[in-house]
């Protein structure tokens, strides 16, 4: 069903000469993709891809849809952690229980993403790959300490989710290469915090954290993956080395909230000024620590 | 830049030459005394756009050193452009130079919807890029 309706979105948008192929497997999509090269695309929830094609911001000879490729889609706990496939729409990972008392930063940024119409068709790797710095699910997975598995003919590999953003809308793929699962390793507290100003909008900053607690209390793992706060999807080292190693307060939190807004570099644009999305990234560091922190307090007395 | 007010000036005023340092450029041709012609290609993520570039040297002032180039690039494919109004002004001090560049750029019609702000920074990161070339072929 949703294919068709792919399907029809492309024709709607009156392309002519454009390609469609629906391949049954990976070998057969990735055949495709090698024959093609820079001139396909790969179609997965269409949610960004119609929206450039209508515009006529790209123009592709073909668009590879992956929606009849088997064992791309679905939630799968593995190894004490959880793997994603990458045809996961968004709607499955706001509403998976797992995701959302385990991994509430994936659950929460999902959910933040535009309308209920837009996350029933849009994926999670689709959403990846368009590497659009100011979404949503790309800083909770850089939190999370989630990695991506890409697929190519040789074979697949693993990269840590924050080297696959490359540039802005830049991911570091090959055209010959998909996006197959993301892989997150076991949970810890987390939490994901968007600042947008009307409720479909792109986030302004968003803000993800994860905090594992030590036995006497103290912080023993952070991360912290930041929206909206360079021309890629950030992870704040700087700020997450502020309070590795400590208990955590106000006295330690608020000084990671400013090394976050020292170490990112966002955009000025008609959204927001790169200023006022700086001293916004302070403030959800700030917030968003503390959540995850009180996530990862209450995981331990579970 | 480690090179005489001079030496600098005359690449400058050498559109073609000097065009061999922006980055993305092609095609230089002159059309008249002050205007030339070039096609100058520029990618943000999926969005690969190629100017058409009119480049017009609206004033000139040679025995300050200074002058005023005007830009506007069109794409035809897209639909939209970039209209760049560039000032500039060289300083000489004890052998080496400053340029100082003042510039003023509107993106237009639907390549500006796509991402104003990334595509002001790619400017300027073009603008950087072009200087760079230009210090790395007049200091030897
Ligand atoms: C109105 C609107 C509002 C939105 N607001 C938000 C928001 O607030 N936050 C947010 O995060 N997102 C937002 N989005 C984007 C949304 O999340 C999209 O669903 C997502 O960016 C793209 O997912 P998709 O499955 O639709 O992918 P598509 O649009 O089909 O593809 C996107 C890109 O990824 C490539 N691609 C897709 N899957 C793969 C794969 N498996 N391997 C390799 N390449 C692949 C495609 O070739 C294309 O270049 C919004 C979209 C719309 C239309």
């Amino acid at each position: 069903m949703s294919a068709m309706h792919a399907r029809d979105d492309v024709f709607a948008a009156g392309e002519p000469g454009l390609a469609y192929h629906a391949p049954r497997d990976l070998e057969e999509a990735l055949a495709l993709l090698a024959r093609y090269g820079e001139e396909a695309k790969v179609l997965a929830g269409g949610q960004s891809l119609l929206v450039f094609l209508s515009q006529g911001l790209i123009a592709p000879a073909a668009l590879i849809g992956l929606r009849r490729v088997p064992g791309l889609d679905g939630i799968e706990e593995r190894d004490g952690g959880l793997t994603i496939g990458a045809m996961t729409t968004q709607h499955a990972l706001e509403s998976d229980p797992t995701l959302r008392t385990r991994y509430p930063a994936l659950a929460e940024a999902a959910q933040a993403i535009a309308t209920p119409q837009v996350r029933q068709r849009g994926t999670l790797g689709g959403n990846l790959c368009h590497a659009n710095p100011t979404g949503d699910p790309p800083a909770a997975l850089i939190a999370l300490g989630a990695s991506i598995e890409i697929v190519n003919g040789d074979g697949a590999r693993r990269v840590p989710v924050q080297e696959f953003f490359r540039d802005y809308m830049e991911p570091a793929l090959q055209p010959d290469e998909l996006l197959t699962a993301v892989h997150l390793p076991p949970p810890v507290g987390s939490a994901y915090l968007k600042h947008r100003i009307r409720g479909v909008d792109n986030a302004i900053v968003g803000v993800a954290a994860a905090i594992a607690l030590a036995p006497d209390g103290t912080c023993s793992e952070a991360r912290i993956g930041l929206s909206g706060a360079a021309t890629t999807p950030l992870r704040a080292v700087a700020a997450e080395a502020v309070i590795r190693g400590k208990p955590l307060s106000d006295d330690t939190i608020q000084p990671a909230a400013e090394a976050a807004a020292q170490e990112c570099d966002p955009l000025d644009d008609t959204e927001a000024s790169a200023d006022y999305r700086r001293e916004m990234v302070a403030v959800f560091v700030r917030r968003a620590l503390a959540r995850a922190a009180e996530r990862a307090r209450q995981g331990d007395t579970e | 830049m480690a090179a005489p007010v001079d030496r600098v000036w005359t690449f400058l005023m050498d559109v073609p030459e000097m065009a061999g340092c922006i980055p993305g450029a092609s095609d230089v041709r002159q059309l008249d005394a002050t205007t030339y012609e070039a096609e100058v290609k520029a990618k943000i993520g999926p969005v690969s756009a190629a100017f058409g570039c009119t480049i017009a040297i609206v004033a000139l002032d040679e025995a300050a050193r200074a002058g005023v180039v005007e830009v506007r690039g069109k794409d035809a494919k897209i639909g939209g452009g970039v209209n760049a109004r560039m000032s500039m002004e060289l300083r000489e001090d004890g052998g080496t130079t400053t340029v100082h560049v003042g510039s003023d750029i509107d993106v237009l019609g639907k390549i500006g919807q796509y991402g104003h702000g990334m595509i002001a920074k790619r400017a300027e990161a073009m603008l950087d890029d072009f200087a760079a070339c230009v210090r790395a072929r007049l200091e030897s």
